[in-house]
């Protein structure tokens, strides 16, 4: 869809408009959606972080109560938003600690690309200003017009907030790669100022402190993998855990709300997981979330 | 306990420690280490909530929860705010105690892990240095640890064995040897061989296997050895079929007459040596025949050198079929 944004700007817009409207179609009517991990070792980079951020976005825009008209433009944002660093070489397309004031410089131009683009796509007037301020942040500290959170849309708000977050979890060096917890804990614990409050407090009650699909360890040592959020406890989501011996299809889940003697301790890298623990939960590489509608239980399958 | 009692207490342990007050949430009493760990003197922070000090939000929920009366206790890795405005990483355990019988209280309890975590840094570089290594060595390698289970392999391993992609994301040990096994021409000879490999963890050896799609791999295995201990065995491969395939020509070129085929006089000069060693040893003889193509000069006068060349190759294919080995030394 994306190589025939060029030649055909405007079919390439309505080609978006049908999938994102499809994604808002299915959480508005269809009842509750669970955030899953979903596997994407097809996608590149390129790809899978659009498609993670339009997701999240729409997520944290229902929980919000946006409109649905509003929740389209976040949509159209959000998957759209760095459409312009196609336009930009290689090298300045993800953005390193090491960039020359000149790279960094040309990296920001993306935003700007992405806009032109956008324009020729004859996108909404709430997309654009959603696409042209994901990198403003609320303390004015952002790029490129340094503008503060009150000049923000809502919609600008949340992409910046949920653009953040997927490149902590999924940055271009894996190496430097966060758990979904770490990332929600840093940016609230050094980032808060930056973000609206609003969108950030919305946020952590939806992801719960360890999104699903986080792999964990408890405090009794054992590992197990994050399957649900409990929002109203966000200590104690629901867990599968692994234990020696025990097949897949059997393990237990753990509900921590009714375990107040067994918590979390920490979150970890998949690739920190011995290997046993690894073949049994088999979390994916990469985060990803998709959402998926929950049927007969409020548990997340776990795929 | 009195308050210098109980500070003296504090001071005395060992990590960073302060008190709460279970009904304001409010810093009380603070240890010198933890003063060290903020960075700032106690007085600056005592008094002030605790959620301002470890700000993560599982600090927010869990004093929510202890206001709600949901909890008392947690043990998990959070952030520190430092005066820096930098997120110091710290494992934190918060639990309630009781100095007096009606006079209960939290203590939060504190570790730094920056330096556990520079070290986890420092190791994770280091393996990804080492998986680098792997995959850019020339030969394929797979490592088995002593119980046979698959530790490592590299991508060039995979290519070579045409393992397919879903075998490898399964983590599929036995089916991964299976294939290996299946791609081998003589199954039996390579399970015998296997078996006896395994039989001497200590052993070392080259063996050349031959596969089912003709190709010809050398197999190359030795102890993985730590501490002086074996852990393991590391299989090296190499294809050797191209290899053996240019050998295959550079010697057909270098030892057959371009034009008709035959062998050449270097081969004639080798083989007549042979001949003459042979005679020698044994006291026997043997017989050199030479077949000159008597007025071949007309025929490439003529009718042309290509004629010429017809007629050569036609001789030596008459010359071929009743007898062993004919050279062709001239033009």
């Amino acid at each position: 869809m994306l190589e025939t944004i060029p030649t055909q700007p405007k079919a390439a817009a309505e080609h978006c408009h049908t999938l994102v409207s499809t994604l808002v179609g299915d959480m508005l009517c269809e009842g509750d959606s669970a955030i899953r991990l979903l596997s994407e070792s097809a996608g590149d980079k390129s790809s899978m972080h659009p498609v993670n951020v339009t997701v999240v976005s729409l997520l944290l825009g229902k929980a919000m109560g946006l409109p649905q008209a509003e929740l389209l433009d976040l949509g159209m944002a959000a998957f759209l938003h760095d459409v312009g660093k196609a336009q930009l070489p290689d090298r300045v397309r993800w953005l390193e600690d090491n960039f020359s004031t000149a790279e960094y410089k040309l990296y920001q131009e993306h935003v700007a690309k992405s806009v032109q683009v956008a324009k020729a796509m004859e996108l909404s007037k709430g997309a654009l200003l959603a696409i042209a301020q994901h990198h403003e942040l609320t303390d004015g500290s952002g790029f490129p017009t340094r503008v503060k959170g009150e000049s923000m849309t809502v919609g600008a708000r949340i992409l910046a907030l949920v653009n953040r977050y997927d490149n902590l979890c999924n940055p271009s060096r894996p190496a430097a790669a966060m758990t979904p917890h770490e990332a929600l804990s840093l940016i609230f614990a050094q980032l808060k100022t930056r973000f609206d409050t609003a969108a950030l407090s919305a946020f952590i009650r939806m992801m719960g402190v360890y999104p699903p699909g986080s792999v964990v360890q408890l405090i009794d040592e054992r590992y197990g993998m994050v399957v649900s959020v409990n929002s109203t406890r966000p200590l104690k989501p629901r867990i599968i855990v692994h234990e020696a011996g025990v097949a897949k299809h059997e393990a237990l889940i753990l509900d921590l709300e009714h375990a107040p003697h067994i918590g979390i301790r920490r979150s970890l890298k998949p690739a920190g997981l011995p290997s046993a623990a690894m073949d049994f939960l088999a979390p994916r590489q990469r985060v990803s979330y998709f959402f998926e509608r929950v049927v007969d239980s409020q548990m997340g399958t776990l795929a | 306990m009195t308050p210098a009692a109980c500070r003296s207490l504090l001071d005395a342990m060992i990590e960073a420690v302060c008190l709460v007050d279970p009904k304001t949430l409010r810093i009380g009493m603070v240890n010198q280490v933890m003063e060290k760990l903020v960075g700032l003197p106690g007085a600056d922070f005592e008094g002030k909530p605790m959620v301002e000090l470890t700000s993560s939000p599982e600090d927010l929920f869990f004093w929510e929860d202890v206001a709600a009366g949901l909890a008392d206790h947690i043990l998990s890795e959070t952030l520190l705010r430092s005066t820096e405005g930098v997120a110091i990483p710290v494992e934190r355990k918060v639990s309630r105690v009781w100095l007096a019988p009606d006079e209960p209280v939290f203590l939060v309890w504190l570790r730094d892990l920056r330096d556990q975590r520079s070290a986890e840094e420092q190791l994770e570089n280091r393996m990804s240095e080492l998986r680098a290594t792997l995959e850019s060595t020339g030969d394929d390698i797979l490592v088995l640890n002593t119980a046979g289970e698959v530790r490592h392999y590299n991508r060039r391993f995979a290519e070579l064995w045409n393992v397919p992609p879903n075998m490898l994301d399964k983590h599929d040990d036995p089916a991964l040897l299976a294939h290996m096994r299946a791609c081998v021409k003589d199954e039996a000879a390579y399970q015998e061989r296997l078996h006896t490999i395994a039989a001497d963890p200590e052993m070392e050896c080259s063996d050349v296997l031959l596969l089912r799609s003709g190709r010809m791999l050398e197999r190359v295995t030795l102890p993985q050895t730590s501490r002086s201990r074996v852990v393991g065995r590391v299989y090296s491969f190499r294809d050797l079929t191209e290899r053996l395939d240019a050998q295959k020509r550079i010697d057909a070129l270098a030892y057959t007459d371009v034009l008709t085929g035959l062998p050449n006089r270097l081969l004639l000069g080798q083989r007549v040596a042979v001949a003459l060693r042979t005679a020698q040893r044994n006291g026997s003889t043997f017989a050199l025949l030479f077949i000159d193509l008597d007025r071949f000069k007309n025929i490439n006068d003529s009718l042309g050198h290509a004629f010429g060349d017809r007629v050569l190759i036609e001789a030596a294919a008459r010359i071929l079929q009743p007898c062993a080995r004919s050279i062709r030394c001239a033009g």
